[in-house]
């Protein structure tokens, strides 16, 4: 059970997005920080395969996801920063069995599925509702219950809290340390990973430290802010 | 198929599903009445060419597909809140299917010049659409294609108002997304 | 979400599968199209009449259907008055009157999902193209969950024009709102990748 950075580089174009990143994850709840631009939001990507290296390799489960995209995103769920970018079904209910269906589940099984994801969350009651009048914690809860319906082994959230306030984002981090699935947080607030095993540290597109939380967020709070 | 050429497949296509459902979404809009003109004038046909500007030709064409295979399927998306199979068999039912044609010639011959653009909207726009949409109301109505012109003329001024608000719009998104047609 | 134009019933109509009432609507279509007797015709029109009953739609949603179509019916009738005569005229805008009819009917006995899954079968023979079927069924559903983001999209638009000083013109906001949708439209398709859409 383990996701592996070998050598990886991405550009685009002129750009440098990440450079010779080597590293292997195996932890249950790994933090990703770093500034605007530093390069965590493609490190995010490569995980499922959304971003394919420019070189180097990226493996999930000795997997490359160069070559088998479809399965690994079935083996690790993302979840998008916005929850209205990531509902793509007019209704709740419809919703969560998307990635089931979209992942060759028949149709009972992928409505299963989706009753149960929606149950972990409370939001069976509104599994008619039309997606888009949910309330924004609902939407929230909706995107991750779409995301558990395939029961992944891991959970990438790319900015969970960004678009929160602060009572919200307190709520969603004590949804995610819930979560028995392994976790990997891509964040610029710091505070949301006490507790975790293990914070990587990126600027300009490489790793700069990778160490426990406390050692790893006081690096960044001192040089990099 | 690499996964970075799926991702643009699918963007793609998302692009088209996103202007038909601008292209419904233009039809709530109620219908705006305008002196002179004999017909409130109705938004969808800025939407039909707008996707040919922005989208190309074949994109274009496909999103205007979408829309009416989702009108079709009984959602009540045209102008009016009409939906559901009848709308496909009313006389006017071919300048919905000509909307098709309309949006493919806009994309055609759209270039990122305003003049070029209005030419595109007028000749896709109203040419196009009313080349399907004319002969198929005579042929349903069971009357001559010179006859079914002038019973489609009273439409004529606002879709020509239409052709050129298309074109200065689309100028204006070219210039504010350029990457819009990659 | 919108609701399709479907009313809920328990007729033989909605019993009946979308694919014998679609086969229904053209064997209809095509007797009202080679019927030349003015009395058949009239017997034709009033069959849909009682179909509509039986159906249990009412009779304002009947009127709703036709008074979309009222004025170019009216339009056609002069036209063909002026050149063919009363019964020519009678004729024609009886046969739309009565085809429009019976293909609402369809439409308002027929669940949106049914109607998509024989839309999808109906499909199934370009799969050779390259158009999947089931991606295709998808893309019409999708599009119907977008409808209510683009509204909101439009209204902040406005809203924000507004805001900053200008009307309430719908049409210069159509510029930053397509530009917003398309932006959007890369979020979007990263999250249908992500969860397992475009499988090859």
């Amino acid at each position: 059970m383990t996701i592996t950075f070998d050598h990886v580089a991405v550009r685009f174009g002129d750009l440098d997005v990440l450079r010779n990143v080597s590293l292997s994850l195996a932890e249950g709840r790994v933090g990703v920080i770093g500034n605007n631009g530093s390069g965590k939001s493609t490190f995010a990507r490569l995980i499922n395969g959304l971003v394919l290296p420019t070189s180097g390799r990226v493996t999930v489960e000795d997997l490359d996801t160069r070559t088998h995209g479809q399965e690994i995103r079935k083996r690790v769920g993302f979840v998008f920063q916005n929850p209205d970018a990531q509902i793509v079904m007019p209704t709740v209910a419809e919703d969560a069995a998307f990635g089931p269906r979209a992942h060759g589940f028949s149709g009972d099984e992928a409505n299963a599925r989706a009753d149960a994801a929606l149950a972990l969350f409370n939001l069976a009651h509104l599994k008619h509702r039309a997606a888009f009048t949910l309330s924004g914690g609902e939407k929230q809860s909706l995107a991750l219950a779409g995301v558990l319906a395939l029961d992944p082994a891991w959970v990438v959230f790319d900015e969970p809290t960004t678009m929160l306030d602060r009572n919200r984002a307190k709520a969603a981090m004590t949804v995610i340390a819930g979560l028995s699935q392994r976790v990997i947080v891509v964040t610029h607030h710091v505070e949301l990973l006490a507790g975790f095993e293990r914070v990587i540290v990126l600027s300009n597109g490489g790793v700069v430290c990778d160490d426990t939380p406390e050692r790893a967020i006081a690096y960044y709070v001192e040089t990099l802010t | 198929m690499s996964v970075a050429s799926q991702n643009l497949d699918v963007k793609a296509l998302v692009r088209c599903a996103m202007f038909a459902a601008l292209i419904a979404a233009l039809g709530l809009l109620p219908p705006i009445p305008v002196p002179i003109i004999p017909v409130p004038i109705t938004a969808q046909t800025l939407g039909v060419m707008l996707a040919g500007a922005v989208l190309g030709p074949r994109r274009g064409a496909l999103a205007v597909i979408i829309f009416l295979g989702v009108v079709l399927l009984g959602f009540p998306l045209l102008s009016g809140g009409r939906g559901g199979l009848g709308v496909f068999f009313g006389p006017s039912a071919g300048f919905l299917v000509g909307w098709v044609a309309g949006a493919f010639c806009v994309g055609l011959l759209a270039a990122k010049s305003l003049p070029r653009l209005t030419a595109a909207c007028l000749v896709g726009g109203i040419g196009a659409v009313y080349l399907v949409g004319v002969p198929w109301m005579a042929l349903v109505a069971d009357i001559s294609v010179a006859q079914a012109l002038i019973a489609s003329a009273a439409f004529l001024p606002g879709d020509l108002v239409k052709a050129v608000l298309a074109a200065i719009a689309a100028r204006a998104i070219q210039r504010g997304y350029p990457l819009g047609t990659s | 979400m919108i609701a399709g134009v479907y009313q809920p019933g328990n007729s033989c109509f909605h019993r009946a599968t979308p694919g014998l009432k679609l086969a229904a609507l053209a064997i209809y279509a095509v007797a009202l199209s080679v019927v030349e007797q003015i009395v058949l015709l009239m017997g034709l029109s009033a069959l849909v009449l009682v179909a509509w009953q039986i159906a249990g739609l009412t009779w304002a949603q009947l009127s709703a259907n036709l008074k979309l179509l009222i004025w170019i019916l009216l339009a056609l009738f002069g036209f063909q008055l002026f050149v063919a005569g009363f019964w020519r005229a009678f004729d024609t805008i009886l046969t739309l009157a009565a085809l429009v009819v019976a293909a609402a009917l369809v439409s308002h006995t027929t669940r949106t999902d049914d109607m998509l899954d024989t839309l999808t079968a109906a499909f199934s023979p370009f799969a050779r193209f390259g158009v999947k079927p089931e991606d295709a069924a998808f893309v019409l559903v999708f599009t119907v969950r977008l409808v209510p983001f683009v509204s909101i999209v439009g209204r902040e638009a406005i809203d924000a024009r507004r805001a900053r000083g200008a009307g309430r013109n719908p049409v210069p906001a159509l510029v930053p709102m397509v530009i917003r949708l398309m932006r959007e439209t890369d979020a979007l398709s990263e999250a249908l990748v992500a969860r397992g859409f475009g499988r090859t």
